[in-house]
């Protein structure tokens, strides 16, 4: 509106004046709304004295500079985000860095095919950052996020995870061909990195490993190159650049070559794969972390094999800082000199299970509630006897009556039902939790007939209440305190299967037994576990006030926790277990 | 709209002082229509003033986007 300026209408009209004064307070509060690329911003007026102004800031941000990447680099990274894959920036200056090196070199056109495993999760780290073979994003078979990271790469398990490309790529490598390969955390024993077997016949092109060398093949089986030592954690390179040479390359450094002509028949006939292998109905999976995984056409002549490894050493390795495993485990360490004082031995393939038997419980969010671990390893009975996990104090049992004989690495530790015992001397069931709980493990490998008697615990002194893992005529029973409260493995379950057992007290109403990895049974009885710390703890056996009990099975591991698994954790330690001890082990 | 609004500090002052009074009238109702003159490389948008009850403000809008790729 408009106001007249004749001082008088104010007066004769008192609203007049009101509307005027009203117009002056919201000058007074005026301000600018600055709304900037959907960003708000205020800038209220400022009266001071006889001026007024409205400050205004605005900043105009610096505008993103535009990636510059080699085409190579925007496939990729095209096909992590299309695969639902996450990527950051870092590593995509990362893997451009390193396509471009690649580019520049003498060697570009020869490298068929790249897996630099970059990306924050196992999508990204499936997708070749070159693939002019068609190999494709790599399948994933039991690989999760936690198996692969960039500062580690991807972690392997040796029983159930690999990746696999698109069939038959290996013949479009070209006439011959070659296939890279650097290791971080070198296994043992027959295994496959990667490669194709023909579909019917041990022919194949890979690169794979067996007990004291490292192997390339491409063609018939006796016509491979391998080393004369054990896989290490390296770089290895293997290539047929013609019929008549197939050389295995170490660091970028020839190792070995064979000279005899092999026609590489069924280059167009194999399942290839990455952290494993496939022959027929034979399957492979790698236990190793790889860094990097390639193939080529397998016409790198020997300085430009020496130049790739250096390419990837500059452009990939060390930015990622992906470096090999080195030492053992601290626990893997005690371990092995209790066996060295115990005047026992264990193979280096046996510390390498016990090692990533304890890595994998370590990495276990509930890991430290196992309290005492016997993995049953080594090459003798003083060896078998020293607990992986100690964190009771209680060194290895003392044996009654085990001989050498009894005890095989394969198989486990044998008892004989009679009078053959372990105890841990000076410990009881009051060692293990708090609040009177506990929680016994033990996996049976070859269970005796169906009797009563008892695989691992303690009684009272002076009644049949007890801390025990036992047999009642064949019925599986876990006991934490008056006889009464057992959980049982009641009708439906086999007399004394062939099993991992556990039983765990948790509470003073929650008593479990499970039996590989699931709960059987539960009692919830209020028991106040009474007289937890009476008598030895004992394996094989137990014995209460008027009976003295032996196991006639045969152990593949024995341990004792807290008490305080959950379900879920009993699971999850059922599956180490299983595929960290039982499985590479072959018990 | 020329000449300074002369100061008064009694309401008798004031009422003595027409000229001011118009001319602070004056200056109020051409506040009614301010308006912020924004002019970006060569390109100008006019933005009014809008009342509310109680306040006044002036809203830009401006976007940075510029053409590409």
């Amino acid at each position: 509106m408009k106001f007249p300026t004749d001082l008088a209408e104010y007066i004769r009209n008192p609203a007049l004046m009101q509307a005027l004064l009203n117009r002056v307070r919201a000058l007074q509060r005026l301000e600018i709304i600055w709304k900037v690329d959907g960003v708000v911003t205020r800038s209220p007026v400022k009266v001071a004295g006889q001026g007024a102004a409205i400050p205004v800031v605005l900043t105009t941000a610096a505008p993103e500079p535009e990636l510059d990447l080699h085409p190579e680099t925007v496939v990729w990274w095209d096909r992590i985000l299309a695969a639902g894959g996450s990527v950051s920036e870092a590593s995509i200056l990362l893997a451009d860095a390193l396509i471009r090196a690649v580019n520049a070199a003498a060697f570009n056109s020869k490298v068929k095919y790249l897996l630099p495993l970059l990306g924050d999760d196992i999508i990204a780290a499936r997708v070749p950052l070159r693939d002019f073979i068609d190999a494709g994003i790599a399948g994933n078979v039991g690989f999760t996020n936690a198996d692969f990271s960039e500062s580690t790469g991807l972690q392997g398990d040796g029983s159930t995870k690999r990746l696999e490309l698109e069939d038959n790529t290996i013949a479009d490598l070209g006439s011959n061909g070659g296939l890279g390969w650097w290791e971080l955390d070198a296994p043992v024993g027959l295994n496959v990195m990667l490669g194709g077997y023909r579909s019917t016949t041990s022919a194949g092109f890979i690169l794979y490993t067996s007990s004291g060398f490292i192997r390339f093949r491409w063609g018939t089986s006796a016509n491979g190159v391998n080393t004369t030592l054990p896989m290490e954690n390296a770089h290895y390179y293997g290539q047929r650049s013609a019929a008549t040479l197939r050389e295995i390359f170490k660091d970028g450094t020839s190792l070995a070559s064979n000279t005899t002509s092999d026609a590489a028949t069924g280059t167009g006939e194999q399942m290839v794969r990455l952290m494993g292998g496939q022959r027929d109905t034979e399957t492979f999976y790698w236990g190793g972390r790889c860094a990097v995984a390639y193939m080529t056409d397998g016409t790198l002549d020997a300085g430009e094999v020496a130049d790739l490894h250096a390419l990837l050493n500059t452009y990939l390795i060390t930015p990622t800082g992906r470096t090999p495993s080195t030492g053992w485990d601290a626990e893997t360490d005690t371990w092995l000199a209790a066996i060295s004082s115990a005047g026992g031995t264990v193979s280096e393939a046996s510390t390498i299970v016990a090692n990533r038997l304890i890595r994998a419980i370590k990495g276990a969010t509930w890991g430290s509630k196992i309290k005492y671990l016997l993995p049953l390893l080594g090459d003798n009975l003083a060896a078998a006897l020293q607990p992986l996990r100690d964190t009771l104090g209680a060194g290895a049992p003392a044996n009654a009556n085990f001989a050498n004989a009894d005890f095989s690495e394969s198989t486990g530790l044998q008892g004989n039902g009679t009078n053959k015992r372990l105890t841990l001397t000076g410990f009881s069931a009051a060692s293990l939790g708090t609040g009177g709980n506990g929680g016994l493990g033990w996996w049976e490998n070859n269970p005796p007939a169906a009797s009563t008697t008892v695989l691992m615990g303690n009684y009272r002194t002076s009644t049949t209440a007890g801390f025990i893992l036992y047999s009642s005529s064949g019925a599986s029973a876990f006991r934490w305190g008056t006889a009464g409260n057992s959980a049982n493995a009641g009708p439906g379950y086999t007399a004394n299967p062939s099993a991992h057992y556990y039983g765990q007290r948790s509470s003073a109403t929650s008593r479990f037994l499970y039996l590989n990895g699931s709960a059987v049974d539960s009692d919830a009885n209020s028991d106040a576990a009474t007289g937890t710390g009476e008598r030895t703890l004992t394996f094989f056996g137990a014995q209460n006030a008027s009976d003295n009990f032996f196991w006639g099975g045969r152990a593949a591991c024995i341990y004792l926790t807290d008490g305080t698994l959950t379900s879920d954790q009993v699971a999850e330690l059922y599956e180490i277990l299983q595929a960290h001890l039982i499985t590479p082990m072959g018990r | 709209m020329d000449g300074r609004i002369g100061t008064h500090q009694t309401l008798a002052g004031l009422l003595a002082d027409k000229e001011s009074v118009r001319k602070a009238i004056e200056l109020i109702n051409s506040l009614e229509r301010l308006e912020a003159v924004v002019t970006i490389n060569g390109t100008t948008q006019r933005f009014p003033i809008r009342y509310t009850g109680t306040g006044a403000y002036i809203e830009i809008e401006l976007s940075t986007a510029t053409a590409s790729e």
